[in-house]
């Protein structure tokens, strides 16, 4: 069912022209972000989870040749396909934690 | 070109918001019966805002020229309370008599837990026992994947519900295909940070075609925008795909699936 190659209907440079400078600014966004972390008064306390899965992403998009959005979807995700208890929090944060869940 | 916005929740929004969606072409919106940011404390709080489905949100609508649908049902976040959902599920059959009430939704799961599965499965067993049609929400980013996977084992194991009567919500690329492939039809909702961007849906429908999915902005009282469904329009003309297309998008397969239900009606729109 899925399509891959062709799906999109536009040109190689129609989407380059479109895209590329949102995209261009998105990245430096994510640049100032990881400085802006480096920047805090306690940088690299805690080795917050939230960032760790984060630069396993980036890696992801450098190494995907295709799903990009997918695999990184699944880099997020809780992958422990069950029911559970009750969580600590009503709300998801964004990534799964696997050193709290797993207990490391 | 008209369209349908397939999932707003129009309480939380401003009557400017209505006038806008109408200036952009928006004939209907169904709304869910969804969290209000807090958990209520009773039934009776469920039982107003039934009412304020049912009643007041339509004739404010209307005003606009704009069809107003609900749904009825319990939300995944409040279904963790089983005491109140069993109270909260006797008051749902009165409302689903409503003439402008579709089905029982959004139901499913919020953090995976087990008093969700269990509410999840009782209004799954009580949309089947009433032969409605079913809106199910699944789970936010890290838990969206096992929520939707759970979500198919429900309905395969707890629930007699033809799969074209069930629309499973928020898809996102990592479970469009599962729910595709199992039958039901699939939502995609335009929501900004935790949701896809107009153009992660568009890249969807190329990726999947465009049967058996509807798009929604899922606006609601948090930072979202009831126009994003116009704006997935604009990107589709953006990238050359034909008016047709967008018309089944955001007419033609919202109109098939709600209008299963003999309620939808939008012959004086």
């Amino acid at each position: 069912m899925r399509k891959h190659e062709g799906s999109c209907p536009m040109k190689t440079k129609r989407v380059l022209d479109d895209y590329f400078l949102d995209n261009r600014a998105r990245l430096l966004d994510i640049a100032a972000f990881l400085d802006r972390l480096d920047r805090t008064v306690d940088p690299g306390r805690g080795g917050d989870f939230r960032v760790d899965v984060f630069k396993e992403c980036l890696e992801l998009l450098l190494t995907a040749s295709a799903n990009r959005v997918e695999q990184i979807q699944k880099c997020i995700s809780d992958p422990h396909f069950e029911s559970k208890d009750r969580p600590k929090s009503k709300t998801a944060v964004g990534v799964y934690n696997r050193k709290e869940l797993e207990g490391q | 070109m008209a369209y349908i916005e397939n999932h707003c929740r129009m309480v939380s929004r401003t009557t400017d918001d209505y006038a806008r969606m109408a200036l952009t072409g928006c004939i209907a919106v169904t709304e869910s019966a969804s969290w209000p940011g807090y958990d209520r404390l009773t039934a009776e709080a469920f039982d107003d805002y039934f009412h304020h489905l049912t009643e007041v949100e339509t004739a404010r609508a209307a005003k606009f020229g704009i069809h107003h649908y609900t749904w009825i049902g319990l939300n995944p976040r409040e279904s963790e309370n089983r005491k109140l959902a069993g109270r909260v599920l006797q008051l749902i059959p009165r409302y689903l008599d409503h003439p402008t009430a579709l089905g029982i939704g959004e139901i499913g799961l919020n953090r995976v837990t087990r008093n969700e599965f269990d509410t999840f499965v009782e209004q799954l067993e009580l949309a089947s026992d009433l032969k409605q049609l079913v809106l199910i929400h699944t789970p936010h980013m890290e838990d969206k994947d096992k929520g939707t996977i759970l979500t198919l084992k429900a309905l395969r194991e707890h629930a007699d519900l033809p799969s074209d009567r069930v629309l499973i919500d928020h898809v996102e690329e990592h479970t469009i295909e599962p729910v595709l492939d199992a039958g039901f039809w699939a939502g995609i909702s335009l929501y900004p940070v935790t949701g896809s961007s107009p153009e992660r849906g568009v890249d969807m429908i190329e990726r999947y075609g465009p049967d058996r999915l509807v798009v929604s902005s899922s606006g609601d009282w948090g930072v979202s925008d009831p126009l994003a469904v116009p704006k997935l329009m604009r990107e589709m003309r953006r990238r050359g795909h034909p008016e047709e297309l967008v018309r089944k998008i955001t007419f033609d397969n919202p109109a098939r699936f709600l209008g299963q239900s003999p309620k939808f009606d939008l012959r004086h729109a």
